[in-house]
């Protein structure tokens, strides 16, 4: 054979294969699979298992190169079998994506089975088959065995994998049962390869390798093993290289991750650098703003300092130092002869001039009250200064009022600020009929969100009526303003009402009573960064908040307080009641009357705003010397009441309900009263008559003096009121003593029960005996009303009717919410 | 450097784990400080976050953010204690949460000397329990192999000031693909190991390297229903390795209860 064979004649073995995968045994083949059909020039080329297709592409690349009119077939499943493992549709993509482009002329990739395909050839009719499928003995034979009739007559079948004996690969077995009955060549390397004639005419060189000598065989096979290893040299080259492009994307994949982690990184710090800038310049416009307010005050001082000077240098002021030096030699001070002067020399001077010493002597007093910003004067404003001014200084209005334009041009510049704190203190100095006509809009957006600061004692819990109150106002505010809330707290009692609050509010600090300080409230808003003059309203509540006052009012615009219920005025009905029974009591009860008196002063005094819950309050406290608060009655939240009004029938038709929080006095002072002198009155009349007792609080006393009457159910706290008070067919609210409004009233009403309470009970509320409310003072009468009420249908739809018409006009939270709104706003 | 003051911030979801966890953390606390003045904020991510209580002078509830569950509810403990009380270089700060007392037992809790924990904190280290994968991961362009369970993590203030803030600053579209055939995202922030190991503890998938097969007590097969909880509960696990991961390249040793033998630092 090698003196046949010249390399030259064949310069296709020595062609680069298009396809080399890194997966591939067979390329080591490639070679001589080129040379093959170079020299066999076949009609029909046959391949049976071809998955990557690094030989069937050699195969085909060498039938395009040599121009031939091959047809080429691959028939493989292209789904693994247990020795080459099992794969997806990938690997048959693959080669698609480079096949069909390339030989999709003249060869098709079928994917069937062998024997499937077998039908597709007629007997006789293929030159050259490789087989390459599953290489047990038995498959490998069947195959053989199957195809061996479409071979022709100078037909070759190729076995791969000849020299692999491990496992269950048997292709070894077969070839040496077969070869002897063939021509044949077997080549070694690249897991062996059969050749075998099974035909009977060959081209020359074919034949002579048929016929090869031992030498020559040994020959042949080392020149395209070493053909082989340069194939093989490529393709490590090319997995190397595969492989190092992999890790490099990996690579740049990473890099990239670590830079968007340090661009998030950068973006989070630029975003921090621009808020502390913008805090930086807020503090460096605070600085600036008191800078220039320290100038201003250095200004006026050296304008003082200079007027002073001027002063002491004037000739009338050393002649004042001569008449004062000679006053006191004549007319000693505290001396009888000092007094007689002073008399005499009062008697002469002009009555009228003293007046309007003092008169300009409280303007000025009012304009020292040094507000600062924003000095805007409104035509309203200026019309309700003039309306002051005719009204405390009739006589000198001709000469004034057109001066008062000027004063508040000069207003504009600071000499004179129309601050909303001053503005209601002039506001609430106005005749009702003039302050209907005034609406303060200075520094106010009618229309905007107000930031509300609630500074309250007691925690806005729903356990008692005052917190009922302020959780109500709050809820109700907070649809439309900001809400930052200050309070006292007890875990026990307040959890659940912070918890439902919670979302309505934009900041809550809750403290245990001991906690409750200025100095801590100062603390969290300087925590959170609130600068002076933030809040709209500061919103004071109770009067454990007074002593808060001073220090926390500079956080607002304007300050209002609240008496929840006027203590002083409850002190004062308890005194005149311990007056006629008890002196030492009343002694005791005059010196706190006069303490919660100042307290409540002292609340007013400091705040620009004060609100009262009812009437009688306000008139008590107007007593005090300080403006008569504003009046907001406690109400009840229409979304709470749902069917409230519709009767539904299950209520116990002989019972009646009390509700209260008996840490508050009064509630359980007039529950001891009830049950004292009324309750027996009542349950003799009724049969089956109940008493519910509803609320939380201390009544262990009354517990063990009154819990084996079964007529009385001790309820306790209970989750919702509503449904709770209508199991009862009315309610109670037999008060002797207290103040403020009584929110169990509307809630009883709201319930769709009728009331019936004592006079004070119902004092400042608008409903009226008779027709919305029964009354009565005395343990008999108020026995007899609640009999009335149990026994007559007709009065008891006529009462509960009237008292929800009454809670519909004056007692919903969507009445008063507006008008606390319009004195937050300076509006009232 | 002698210990002043011990800052304590615990970490609860609802008020049901509140109790007993601040129990067993005190008794934990008693014995490993003893006589030092403590200041504790209960931080509830139930609770609205503008939301405190003070009870006393040194107890506090306030409410929490739960965008990153524990950790952005430690940062908020940690930047509260800060504005409250200021925080000393001395000072302890323990972070923990209402998982550390009933998910690791009782021995767990053991593993807490007092002598060897004080050792630690003075040496300026992470103290906790410690855990390993089988080989280095990296995230964010940071190596780390052992991390410390954030459950319960003592270290200085001067230390742990160092690594605020907690909370992962990185957004989720950085990380995942919010896909729930793939769930990471590619490019991604995180090596392929360590990406495997994730789906292996949250997802059950086996690791394909054979190197982990550690499962999530609530692992589950990924799904469009259950996406938005995975990647929330992934980035928990991510702010906790970033954690020790930054811990190390800052030069803080992370060290293990379990004794200085199983200290670690990659």
């Amino acid at each position: 054979m090698p003196h046949l064979f010249n390399p030259l004649s064949h310069p296709i073995i020595l062609s680069n294969p298009i396809r080399l995968t890194a997966f591939s045994g067979w390329q080591q083949h490639i070679p001589f699979a080129m040379f093959l059909v170079d020299l066999l020039r076949p009609n029909v080329f046959v391949e049976l298992g071809t998955q990557y297709g690094d030989s069937y592409c050699a195969f085909c690349q060498a039938v395009k190169h040599l121009n031939l009119e091959s047809r080429c077939y691959a028939i493989d499943s292209w789904e693994g079998d247990p020795q080459t493992g099992y794969y997806g549709p990938a690997v048959l993509a693959d080669l698609r994506a480079h096949h069909d482009p390339l030989y999709g002329s003249f060869s098709r990739l079928t994917k069937s089975s062998f024997d499937g395909a077998l039908n597709n050839f007629r007997d006789g009719s293929i030159d050259l088959l490789h087989i390459d499928g599953y290489h047990t003995y038995e498959a490998v034979k069947h195959d053989f065995e199957m195809w061996l009739p479409k071979m022709s007559d100078h037909g070759i079948i190729l076995f791969h994998d000849t020299n692999v004996r491990e496992g269950d690969f048997g292709v070894w077995r077969l070839w040496e049962d077969i070869k002897e009955r063939y021509d044949h060549f077997e080549f070694v390397h690249g897991h062996g390869l059969g050749v075998l004639g099974v035909g009977k005419q060959y081209p020359t060189i074919l034949r002579a390798l048929f016929n090869a000598t031992s030498e020559d065989t040994l020959k042949i096979r080392n020149f395209f093993f070493q053909l082989a290893q340069k194939l093989v040299l490529k393709t490590e080259y090319m997995t190397q290289l595969t492989a190092a492009q992999a890790r490099f994307a990996q690579e740049k994949e990473e890099l990239q991750g670590t830079v968007q982690a340090q661009q998030a990184k950068l973006s989070e710090n630029e975003r921090r650098f621009a808020e502390l800038t913008q805090s930086r310049d807020r503090i460096a416009g605070e600085l600036e703003r008191l800078a220039g307010e320290l100038d201003r005050l250095h200004n006026h001082l050296k304008l003082r300092d200079a007027e002073l000077a001027r002063i002491y240098a004037s000739h009338g002021w050393k002649a004042l130092l001569v008449y004062y030096w000679m006053r006191n030699k004549v007319l000693p001070d505290n001396s009888s002869r000092r007094l007689v002067a002073k008399a005499v020399f009062n008697s002469l001077i002009n009555p009228r001039q003293v007046a309007r010493i003092l008169t300009f002597r409280r303007l000025s007093k009012l304009s020292s009250l040094v507000p600062t910003a924003p000095p805007v004067v409104t035509p309203e404003c200026l019309e309700a200064i003039k309306t002051f001014v005719r009204m405390i200084l009739p006589k000198e209005e001709e000469r004034l009022i057109p001066v008062l334009p000027k004063v508040c041009e000069l207003g504009t510049n600071g000499t004179l600020n129309l601050l909303n704190g001053l503005e209601a203190r002039l506001d609430r100095l106005l005749r009702p009929a003039e302050r209907t006509r005034v609406c303060w809009r200075t520094g106010y957006r009618e229309d905007s969100a107000l930031r509300i600061l609630i500074v309250t004692g007691m925690f806005p819990s729903l356990m008692h009526g005052g917190g009922s109150r302020l959780f109500d106002i709050i809820a109700e505010l907070s649809r439309r303003h900001e809400i930052d809330l200050y309070s006292g707290y007890l875990e026990d009692i307040d959890a659940r009402s912070l918890e439902l609050l919670g979302p309505s509010v934009n900041a809550c600090r809750a403290v245990s009573y001991p906690m409750f300080t200025a100095e801590d409230v100062a603390g969290w808003l300087r925590r959170r960064g609130i600068p002076p003059r933030f809040y709209d309203v500061i919103q004071f509540e109770y009067s454990s908040s007074v002593p808060l006052i001073p220090r926390l009012k500079i956080y607002g615009r304007l300050s209002a307080f609240t008496l929840m219920e006027s203590i002083a005025r409850s002190r004062a009905l308890k005194f005149v009641r311990d007056v006629s029974s008890d002196v030492t009591l009343a002694a005791r009860s005059l010196g706190e009357l006069i303490e919660d008196c100042e307290t409540e002063k002292r609340g007013l005094e400091l705040c620009d705003v004060g609100i009262a819950v009812t009437d009688a309050d306000a008139d008590f406290v107007a007593r005090l010397g300080v403006s008569r608060p504003y009046v907001v009655p406690t109400c009840i939240s229409k979304r709470l009441i749902g069917g409230s009004n519709e009767e539904n029938g299950e209520n116990e038709s002989n019972s009646a309900v009390f509700v209260g929080y008996y840490h508050h006095q009064p509630n359980k002072e007039g529950l001891t009263w009830y049950l004292e002198e009324i309750h027996a009155k009542v349950r003799a009349r009724i049969p089956g008559y109940k008493l519910y007792v509803l609320g939380a609080g201390p009544l262990q006393d009354l517990k063990a003096r009154f819990g084996s009457d079964p007529s009385l159910v001790f309820v306790g706290q209970v989750e919702e009121i509503l449904p709770a008070i209508r199991r009862a067919r009315l309610g109670i609210a037999p008060l002797v003593s207290g103040a403020g409004i009584r929110g169990k009233i509307n809630q009883y009403t709201a319930a769709g029960r009728p009331t019936v309470c004592t006079s004070l009970a119902a004092s400042g509320m608008v409903y009226s005996d008779g027709e919305s409310i029964i009354v009565r003072d005395t343990a008999e009468s108020l026995a007899e009303g609640i009999v009335e009420l149990l026994t007559d249908e007709d009065l008891w739809q006529r009462i509960r009717l009237g008292a929800i018409r009454v809670l519909e006009t004056h007692y919903f939270w969507d009445v008063q919410i507006p008008r606390l709104e319009e004195i937050y706003r300076g509006c009232a | 450097m002698a210990v002043h003051e011990v800052d304590v911030v615990y970490v609860i979801y609802g008020d049901e784990h509140r109790d007993s966890g601040l129990r067993v953390l005190e008794e934990l606390l008693d014995g490993l400080f003893p006589r030092l003045p403590r200041r504790l904020v209960v931080v509830n991510n139930q609770m609205p976050t503008q939301t405190e209580i003070s009870f006393s002078e040194h107890t506090n509830r306030i409410g929490g953010d739960n965008s990153s569950r524990e950790f952005s509810a430690y940062d908020r403990g940690v930047w509260w204690l800060r504005s409250y009380y200021g925080m000393a270089v001395d000072s302890v700060v323990v972070i923990a949460n209402d998982t550390f007392h009933r998910s690791y037992g009782r021995d767990y809790l053991e593993l807490f000397d007092t002598s060897v924990v004080q050792g630690a904190l003075a040496d300026g280290c992470l103290v906790g329990y410690v855990d390993r994968y089988p080989r280095p991961v990296e995230l964010f362009g940071l190596k780390v192999q052992s991390w410390v369970r954030t459950s319960l993590v003592l270290a200085r203030w001067s230390e742990l000031e160092a690594l605020l803030p907690l909370t992962l600053p990185i957004e989720d579209a950085a990380i995942f693909s919010g896909d729930s055939r793939t769930f990471f995202g590619i490019p991604s922030p995180l090596s392929e190991n360590y990406r495997g190991y994730l789906r292996t503890w949250l997802f059950g998938e086996p690791d394909l390297a054979g190197e982990f097969d550690e499962r999530w007590h609530s692992h589950a097969p990924l799904s469009p229903e259950n996406l938005g909880a995975f990647q929330q509960k992934a980035r928990s696990i991510l702010c906790e390795h970033y954690l020790s991961a930054r811990a190390i390249r800052l030069g803080i040793p992370i060290f293990d209860v379990r004794g200085p033998s199983t200290a670690s630092n990659h």
